[in-house]
């Protein structure tokens, strides 16, 4: 008899722990997030973010999706994201020189295009952005683009019903506050990963070059590649490129930012991939024309104590070299990623 | 016979019934004392966090040459130069306690950032629970350590809605001085120093270190609270090592030398460290 009380205890015993920790547990499994994995394409190095303290989710990722198509985020509710940040040109602004921004204003620079973001260090044509997670800020902030701020902005989402549920679906509780804004917007900026042009269907062996995109990227190797590195296409480096100062803009640049000579007029290299869809080219988006930046290049770079050493006397290239360029240069458009309805506004 | 065989039937059953009822009885009582337990374990570790007592609570008092600050009001710094403030704040963290015996330092807040707005006097004060003993300095951080520039959205005192956050060139304003002078050249005879900067040489963050009024010590038991007045006198902005004249420099707005000099000056605002009681 007494075994059987014994085990009777340690039963009861067992089953109250059992309780209390399911007890326990069935508060976590309230706020049940899906993790999604971030895929590093094969030869990219490791992303500079990683997702640290903002864990990828299928929730996280939608609502920073949806901030990203919201109007809202800007003053006047014209100006969300992506109207800067257009999918089908790459996440650039198509055939704009400068963006329009809040109140008939132009922003101050070419909107890049917004893709391989993760890889990259500092944002902004002067790295003046040192995370991606506060990146937004900027454009929220500035009066000649979205015009707004953060608490107008959280203001205005805590009115709809949608966002409160979504923020509880991806934080836990429905509060919305800048950090989760932020965080959301970084888990769908940070996902526009685009690696399936052509040239990348080429080093993965599931396509070949043609002869002019061959002989093209033999040249892109020998004159281009020392900056626009494989396989982002871009070093991520600050090179003064001998483009002359608008005397509107007085753009120096990187100077900006760090406030040394040495950095005047050094812009950041930006990349080459889906270069056929981000027209037109340059921190002020002066080139309209792919030929027109290798023009520059060949004839019009202009010298400046702090022009690139790999520029002083140019590039020389042929007719028949920028021919063979320009037929590489097509090979990195992924139309996959311009047409992938994951990162397209949700219907 | 077969009523006396039932008769004992029965009262075999009602023997088991009986100890059956005593055990269920018994392990029902376990039970209950173990639910308790437990429950009151659980009950108790939840609530440990917040069970400990406030014995600290710190103000801040803004003053300019012992006069305490009024927004808007007219005062002269150190050169005879007129101004006005309407904003003042600035970051302080890692606060800590320096001991006179040889346990040392004592983390009272290690991981949280304040903002100390004077126009704001929930944040003037702030409350901490501390060991007891006694203490000769209060160490803390005057600003933005640099992990916490460059570790993306932040929330709390650091969330960039505060307006403490440069949004073109990524970085905290770790103390932000705005008003007048008539001496100002600028727009509305504006004054604005926005101070920031992360990166050496330039990084304004500074360590202070601030002993208490006349030698005391400070003694914390858990007997009272105490509280201190630390003294923030913002003169202290232009005078010195580097001398920062309104004329001439009205405006500081960008990390670099001129916000690392201001920095050097305002790391001696904090020019008392009064116990009350």
């Amino acid at each position: 008899m007494k075994i059987i009380i014994v085990i009777f205890i340690f039963f009861s015993f067992s089953i109250q722990l059992f309780i209390l920790e399911s007890f326990q547990q069935s508060n976590a499994d309230k706020n049940l997030t899906t993790p999604i994995p971030f895929i590093i394409p094969k030869g990219f190095p490791e992303p500079q973010y990683k997702f640290k303290n903002n864990p990828l989710t299928k929730e996280g990722f939608e609502l920073g999706r949806k901030l990203f198509y919201d109007g809202r985020l800007s003053q006047d509710g014209n100006f969300p994201c992506a109207s800067c940040h257009q999918q089908f040109a790459a996440f650039s602004t198509f055939e704009h020189r400068l963006s329009h921004g809040f109140n008939n204003q132009f922003s101050f620079r070419n909107a890049p295009g917004l893709f391989n973001v993760a890889w990259q260090k500092e944002l902004h044509w002067d790295g003046g952005i040192n995370h991606i997670e506060i990146q937004p800020l900027a454009p929220i902030t500035d009066p000649h683009e979205m015009a707004s701020n953060l608490d107008t902005i959280i203001l205005k989402l805590k009115k709809d019903i949608q966002y409160k549920k979504m923020f509880a679906a991806a934080f836990c509780d429905a509060t919305i506050n800048s950090q989760r804004i932020l965080k959301a917007l970084a888990q769908f900026t940070a996902s526009l990963v685009s690696a399936n042009s052509k040239y990348d269907k080429v080093k993965r062996g599931e396509a070949i070059f043609n002869q002019y995109e061959k002989t093209g990227y033999t040249i892109f190797l020998q004159k281009c590649a020392s900056c626009h590195k494989e396989p982002l296409f871009t070093d991520l480096s600050y090179r003064n490129t001998g483009m002359a100062v608008d005397s509107t803009l007085m753009d120096y640049g990187r100077m900006r930012i760090t406030g040394k000579k040495e950095d005047s007029l050094k812009f950041k290299v930006p990349s080459l991939r889906n270069v056929y869809l981000t027209s037109p080219y340059g921190h002020d988006g002066r080139f309209s024309t792919i030929t027109d930046v290798l023009d520059h290049y060949i004839s019009g770079v202009e010298k400046s104590s702090t022009l690139d050493s790999l520029l002083k006397n140019g590039i020389s290239l042929t007719d028949n070299d920028k021919f063979y360029l320009i037929n590489f240069l097509g090979t990195l458009t992924d139309t996959s990623f311009v047409n992938d309805k994951r990162f397209s506004e949700t219907k | 016979m077969p009523g006396k065989k039932s008769a004992v039937l029965i009262t075999k059953l009602t023997l088991l019934m009986n100890s059956i009822t005593r055990y269920i009885f018994f392990l029902l009582l376990i039970a209950i004392v173990l639910t308790s337990f437990s429950l009151s374990h659980v009950h108790k570790r939840l609530r440990t966090p917040s069970a400990k007592k406030v014995d600290l609570i710190i103000h801040f008092k803004t003053e300019i040459h012992s006069e305490p600050l009024i927004s808007g009001k007219n005062y002269l710094n150190s050169f005879n130069e007129p101004f006005a403030v309407n904003k003042f704040k600035f970051y302080i963290s890692q606060i800590r306690l320096v001991g006179t015996d040889k346990l040392g330092t004592n983390d009272i807040n290690k991981e949280d950032y304040f903002l100390i707005d004077f126009a704001d006097s929930n944040s003037t004060t702030i409350k901490f629970s501390s060991a007891p003993r006694k203490y000769n300095h209060i160490n803390f951080l005057l600003g933005v350590d640099s992990i916490h520039n460059v570790s993306g959205a932040q929330t709390g005192a650091l969330d960039p809605a505060k307006g403490m956050f440069w949004t073109w060139n990524s970085g905290y304003v770790m103390a932000k001085l705005e008003g007048t002078s008539i001496l100002s050249n600028q727009p509305g005879h504006a004054i604005t120093y926005h101070i920031g900067g992360y990166k050496e040489p330039n990084n304004v963050a500074r360590n202070i270190s601030l002993s208490f009024a006349g030698g005391r010590e400070l003694e914390i038991n858990q007997e009272k609270k105490i509280e201190i007045n630390i003294i923030v006198d913002i003169n202290a902005w232009f005078v010195s090592p580097h001398p920062l004249h309104i004329k001439e420099t009205a405006t500081c707005t960008t990390p670099g030398i001129l916000a690392k000099n201001i920095a050097d000056n305002y790391a001696n605002m904090f020019t008392d460290v009064k116990i009350i009681n």
